[in-house]
């Protein structure tokens, strides 16, 4: 069964279409990063954010 | 008066040439070319009959509209085209942005691109180093801190932004001559920095720094289309709002700085930090009540009575549509809802919904982006950010509508 969707999912699933459509990979590293970033919530936020860009 | 000697074909070799048939041959092969014509080779390093005309399709009919800029600044990327003659730095920075971003959206490897910053990325540094900078190897750069941004290298994108700028302040000091191209890439580069900055680095621009001697009023109408000055309007509402975004930024420094600090006293900073979040809030109050805001509100209201019921419009899920007809006034609300989500992460840096505002926002961003993305072809890079931004808030945790399962 799907579930139900949420804001959240709807975001990833548009950057995701941004990069298929605008070629820019970097909105799907940024749905990436908001996956991972995520899941450790109470991390200070800034240089999870960071870290998850450095490249 | 003297006699006239030549004035014959039996004395004048010239006239007798004129009176010969052109052959259709030549003389070396069997290819039809005019004998008296030598082809010129093409010069090593200017390969353009060997280019795939589609990089070049694509930066000039798609990047503009990826860039947000074919409204703003139509014709600079043409310019940049026509600057590309003889100045093969630019000239394969160009390709090499413009194949990134075909080869990505047509699922092609994008091999292409790394042969081109090979060739671009020396001839940038040979300049540097020899102070032969010219206005060919800024938009070189531009272009390339740009491919680093579209790519998602955020840290490779800042190491050529400090190039960029670094050039810039050197055009500044050494030429005396406005060049509006200039003008508009140091625009850009503004917004490439409030990129960067919104993913927590430091900002290369001051906030006095962010503009030239000439004023924009000056310089803007010498790159428009003289029948759409109205877009001077738009273009500097744009530009207020990323001088307010670079404010915001170096709001969000100090925060990071002051709360690192041994001497961190959280009473009397986050009063300090909270104030000054407060004055800055205020100003992007004031700049949605720029006179041409208020009228593209006005506009989409009259929109939401005349539209008929039958025609649904894209949602954001199941939140109210927004009827707006102008995709610049969209992303502009886009840009200034992603700047009080980033004031509201200053103050609270916790990712989720709370405060209700910063919810609130972040719906809004939604919805307003559903709307820009139904009135443009392609969706430009500006509003990634915001939209992973809206993400840090709407998380899968807490949202409004429920949980995914």
């Amino acid at each position: 069964m799907l579930g139900l969707i949420v804001e959240y999912e709807w975001i990833c699933k548009e950057l995701t279409e941004i990069e298929r459509t605008s070629g820019l990979t970097a909105a799907a590293m940024a749905a990436n990063a908001l996956r991972t970033i995520w899941q450790n919530p109470l991390m200070p936020f800034w240089e999870m954010w960071f870290e998850q860009t450095d490249s | 008066m003297p006699e006239t000697v030549f004035n014959t074909a039996s004395t004048n070799i010239f006239l007798r040439i004129q009176d010969e048939p052109i052959p259709s041959k030549s003389e070396d092969n069997d290819s039809n070319e005019l004998p008296l014509i030598k082809p010129i080779g093409t010069p090593a390093d200017t390969p353009v009959y060997a280019v795939d005309p589609r990089y070049l399709h694509y930066f000039l009919q798609e990047l503009p509209t990826i860039l947000s800029i074919d409204y703003l600044f139509p014709n600079v990327l043409i310019c940049i085209l026509g600057m590309t003659m003889g100045n093969p730095a630019l000239w394969h920075a160009v390709l090499a942005l413009s194949s990134y971003l075909a080869d990505t959206v047509a699922g092609r490897p994008t091999a292409t691109t790394y042969l081109h910053l090979e060739k671009s990325l020396p001839l940038i540094q040979l300049a540097i180093s020899t102070l032969t900078i010219d206005d060919s190897h800024i938009a070189a750069v531009f272009c390339l801190t740009y491919l680093s941004l579209a790519s998602g290298e955020i840290a490779s994108a800042g190491r050529h932004l400090d190039g960029l700028i670094l050039m810039l302040e050197h055009r500044d000091s050494t030429q005396t001559g406005e060049n509006p191209l200039v003008n508009a890439i140091r625009r850009m580069a503004v917004r490439f920095d409030n990129v960067r900055a919104a993913t927590g680095r430091e900002l290369a621009f001051h906030s006095h720094k962010l503009d030239t001697t000439i004023s924009r009023r000056e310089w803007l109408p010498k790159l428009l289309d003289p029948d759409k000055l109205d877009v001077i309007e738009w273009a500097l509402a744009e530009f207020e709002l990323e001088d307010l975004a670079n404010q915001v930024l170096h709001l969000n420094q100090r925060a990071r700085n002051m709360r690192a600090s041994a001497t961190h006293n959280p009473e009397t900073d986050e009063h300090e930090l909270l104030f000054r979040a407060d004055v800055l809030l205020d100003q992007l109050r004031k700049w949605r009540l720029r006179p041409i805001l208020k009228a593209a509100e006005t506009e989409q209201n009259i929109s939401e009575l005349d539209t008929p019921i039958n025609e649904p419009p894209p949602t954001f899920l199941n939140y109210p549509s927004l009827r707006i007809t102008n995709f610049i006034y969209a992303k502009l609300i886009i840009l200034y809802y992603r700047l009080l989500i980033i004031a509201s992460f200053v103050i609270y840096p916790q990712i989720g919904p709370q405060p209700v505002e910063r919810q609130e926002a972040a719906i809004a961003l939604c919805q307003h982006y559903v709307a820009y993305k139904a009135l443009r072809p392609r969706i430009s890079s500006v509003v990634v950010l915001p939209l992973a931004f809206a993400g840090f808030v709407l998380g899968p945790i807490e949202h409004p509508q429920g949980i995914a399962s």
